[in-house]
C-alpha cells in the first residue's frame, strides 16, 4: 500500500552518517502492506519521525519517491490528505498534538466527528479500557502527559484506517498502560483489518511483529 | 459536519481570541461605510436641488437694458424688434425667449390666508421653462388659472413675509392645493379667475401665466402687445467671452442671481466632491482595518488551523466556518449601515422639506448600487483571501 523508493530527508543528507548504509527504509526501497505489523527501530536523531512525516504528508524535503496506493504523495492536493488522513492513515504523534483547550472527549469527538466512525458508547467502551472515563471532561491541558498519549492513542482509534503509524506511543506509560493500551491498539486493528507500523527506541512492547526494521 | 463538531470548531477557533479585534473591524467598517454613502446621498441631493430635473440650467440668460433716470422717468426700457433680431443671428445664441409682461392691473386674494394683493404677470414661450407642468396650459374660456412661480418667492414668503405677518409657512406640496382670487381689469372691463400655483420655476425669477393667456388678457384688457423688457437667451455657454463682450457693448444687463447660484453651485460642488473623496478614503482605510483585523484573527488562529488540517479536516470546511462567520459580521454591518442612512433619510427629507427643498424619499441609487458593490468586492476579496490563508497552512 505505501511503497517508498530510495527515499533521503535532506536533513540527514546533510548530516555525516545521516543515513546508515544498512537502513531498511532510507535510500533502498521498502513497502508496507495493510493488515502487517511492523516494527521501526532506531536510536534518537535518526530520523524516525521524519519517516512517519513524510509518509502521512507533513513533509516534503526529500529525495526519492513515496507513493500510497500507487499515487506519488507529492501530487496530492490538501483535499487528498484530508481524505487520506480520514480513511486510509492514522497516527499518535509522538507530541501528541492535541488541542489544548479542548477537553479530552472533545478531541476525540472531533476526530470521530469527521467520518462518524463510532458512537458516543463504543468511544466510552474504549476510555474506560485505558482508564481514561474519569478523566474525559478535563481539558488537555491539565492532564498529565501520559493521559494525553492515551488520549491520543483513543483518537487515533476514532476513524477508519488502512496502517496506524505509531511514534513512540508509550514513553509515558508504566508496563500495566502499556499493556491495556497495546491490546486495544491489536484488537482494533485486527477488527479493521489494518497494519500497523510502530517506530521505537528499541522496545518491542506487547505486539508480535511480521517485519522488523532497522532505520 | 455535526453540529457538535462544528461547536467544537467555533471553540478552536475563537475562543480566547480577542473579541476587539473583531469590534474593532466592525466599527471601522461601519464608519467608513456609513461616511462614504451618507456624503455621497448628500452630494446627489445638492446635485438635485441644485440643476432640477433640467440639468442644462446653465444654458440660459436673462438679461435687460439698464435701467437708468430716463426710465424711472417714464421711458420704457423695452427691446426692439431689430435688437431682437440682430441676438438672434449670433452664432453664440442658439434662441432667444421674450418676456411679455401683463399691460393691464391684476390682483390676488385668498379669504383663506387673509391676504390681498397688487401683482404683475410675466410669460415666456414654454420651451424656455425648466418646469414642465402639464397644468400649466391654458385656453380662452377656461376660469382657473396656472401660475408658475420663482422658488425663491417661496422662500421669501416662508422666511420673510409669513413670520412678520403671523401667517403660516407652507410647503410647495400645500402651496399647490391653495386656490386664489384672482381679478384682472383694463379697458374698462374687468374678470375673475382662480388661481392655482402649479409649479415652481428655479430658472426664472418671476410671477409667469401661460402665454396663451397673456395673449389674450393683454388683447382685451390692455394694449396690442406688451413691451417686451427682458429676454431670456439659450446659449452654448453663459461665459463664453464673445457673449460677454457683445452684451456689454450693447449696454445689456445680465440678471446675476442665477449666475451667482451657479457659481455657487459649482463651489459647493467641489466641496462635496472634496469631501466624497475623502469618504471615500476614508472608507478604502477602514476596510483595509477591517480585513487585517480579521486577517489578524486568522493568523491568531494559524496553529489551530494547522493542526485541523494535520488531524485531517478538510481546508474546504475550515475556510467556510471562517468564511461564515465573516460574512455574518460584514453583513450585520451593512444592514445597521443601511439602516441607519435609511433612518436619517427619512428625518433629512423631512427638515429639507420645511426649508422649502423638496427631497425624494428614500435613499438615491448611486448609493445603494456603490454600498453594495463596494461590500460585494470586499467580501469577495475576503473570501479569497481566507482560503489563501488557509492553503498556506497546508502547504
Amino acid at each position: 500500500m505505501i511503497e517508498l523508493n530510495n527515499i533521503r530527508p535532506t536533513p540527514l543528507v546533510e548530516m555525516p552518517n545521516g543515513i546508515s548504509p544498512d537502513s531498511g527504509i532510507f535510500a533502498t526501497q521498502c513497502h508496507f502492506e495493510k493488515g502487517k505489523h511492523y516494527l521501526v527501530n532506531a536510536a534518537s536523531g535518526k530520523g524516525k519521525s521524519t519517516f512517519l512525516h513524510i509518509i502521512y504528508g507533513l513533509r516534503t524535503d526529500f529525495d526519492g519517491q513515496a507513493t500510497i496506493h500507487g499515487k506519488d504523495v507529492r501530487s496530492y492536493s490538501p483535499s487528498d490528505w484530508a481524505n487520506c488522513r480520514q480513511r486510509q492513515l492514522s497516527i499518535v504523534f509522538q507530541d501528541l498534538r492535541l488541542f489544548p483547550q479542548l477537553t479530552g472527549l472533545e478531541n476525540i469527538l472531533l476526530k470521530n466527528g469527521q467520518t462518524g466512525h463510532l458512537n458516543e458508547a463504543e468511544i466510552m467502551e474504549m476510555a474506560d479500557r485505558l482508564g481514561m472515563s474519569p478523566y474525559l471532561n478535563q481539558t488537555a491541558a491539565t492532564l498529565s502527559y501520559g493521559q494525553r498519549q492515551r488520549i491520543a492513542i483513543l483518537r487515533a482509534l476514532c476513524q477508519p484506517f488502512e496502517i496506524l503509524l505509531l511514534d513512540e506511543p508509550f514513553s509515558h506509560l508504566d508496563e500495566e498502560n502499556i499493556k491495556l493500551a497495546s491490546t486495544l491498539i491489536y484488537n482494533t486493528c485486527e477488527r479493521q483489518g489494518a497494519g500497523l507500523v510502530m517506530v521505537s527506541l528499541g522496545e518491542e512492547f506487547f505486539f508480535s511483529y511480521d517485519y522488523k526494521i532497522d532505520l | 459536519m455535526s453540529s457538535s463538531t462544528k461547536i467544537i470548531l467555533d471553540k478552536i477557533l475563537w475562543k480566547g481570541k480577542s473579541k476587539w479585534l473583531l469590534i474593532g473591524a466592525a466599527i471601522g467598517a461601519f464608519i467608513g461605510l456609513f461616511l462614504l454613502l451618507a456624503t455621497l446621498q448628500f452630494y446627489c441631493d445638492v446635485q438635485n436641488l441644485l440643476t432640477g430635473d433640467a440639468s442644462p440650467d446653465d444654458q440660459y440668460v436673462q438679461i435687460n437694458k439698464k435701467i437708468n433716470l430716463f426710465n424711472t422717468l417714464g421711458i420704457k426700457s423695452s427691446f426692439t424688434n431689430e435688437e431682437i433680431e440682430a441676438l438672434n443671428q449670433k452664432p453664440f445664441i442658439q434662441s432667444v425667449g421674450r418676456f411679455k409682461a401683463n399691460d393691464f392691473k391684476a390682483n390676488a386674494s385668498s379669504d383663506m390666508l387673509g391676504f390681498y394683493t397688487e401683482l404683475f404677470f410675466e410669460s415666456i414661450p414654454l420651451d424656455f421653462l425648466d418646469a414642465q407642468e402639464p397644468d400649466f396650459r391654458w385656453s380662452e374660456g377656461q376660469n382657473t388659472l396656472p401660475i408658475l412661480i420663482s422658488k425663491d418667492y417661496l422662500a421669501l414668503y416662508n422666511f420673510g413675509f409669513a413670520p412678520s405677518q403671523g401667517l403660516p409657512q407652507v410647503t410647495p406640496s400645500t402651496i399647490s392645493k391653495l386656490n386664489m382670487e384672482i381679478s384682472i381689469s383694463g379697458n374698462g372691463k374687468k374678470q375673475e379667475f382662480s388661481g392655482r400655483i402649479v409649479g415652481f420655476s428655479e430658472r426664472i425669477n418671476s410671477i409667469l401665466v401661460p402665454p396663451d393667456f397673456m395673449a389674450w388678457a393683454n388683447a382685451n384688457f390692455g394694449g396690442e402687445a406688451g413691451p417686451t423688457s427682458r429676454l431670456i437667451l439659450k446659449v452654448d455657454n453663459p461665459m463664453n467671452k464673445e457673449l460677454q463682450a457683445y452684451l456689454k457693448e450693447q449696454g445689456y444687463e445680465v440678471s446675476t442671481g442665477r449666475l451667482i447660484g451657479s457659481q455657487f453651485g459649482v463651489l459647493l460642488k467641489v466641496v462635496l466632491s472634496v469631501l466624497w473623496a475623502m469618504g471615500f478614503l476614508i472608507l478604502a482605510l477602514s476596510m483595509f482595518v477591517f480585513i487585517l483585523n480579521f486577517q489578524l484573527l486568522i493568523a491568531q488562529s494559524r496553529p489551530e488551523i494547522r493542526l485541523l488540517l494535520e488531524t485531517g479536516h478538510f481546508p474546504r470546511h475550515i475556510s467556510r466556518l471562517l468564511t461564515k462567520r465573516f460574512s455574518v459580521l460584514f453583513c450585520s454591518v451593512l444592514v445597521l449601515v443601511f439602516g441607519v442612512l435609511i433612518g436619517t433619510r427619512a428625518w433629512q427629507v423631512s427638515y429639507f422639506d420645511n426649508q422649502g427643498f423638496e427631497l425624494e424619499n428614500g435613499l438615491d441609487s448611486k448609493v445603494w448600487t456603490i454600498g453594495l458593490v463596494f461590500s460585494a468586492g470586499s467580501l469577495i476579496l475576503n473570501i479569497f483571501n481566507i482560503k489563501r490563508a488557509v492553503g498556506l497552512q497546508s502547504k
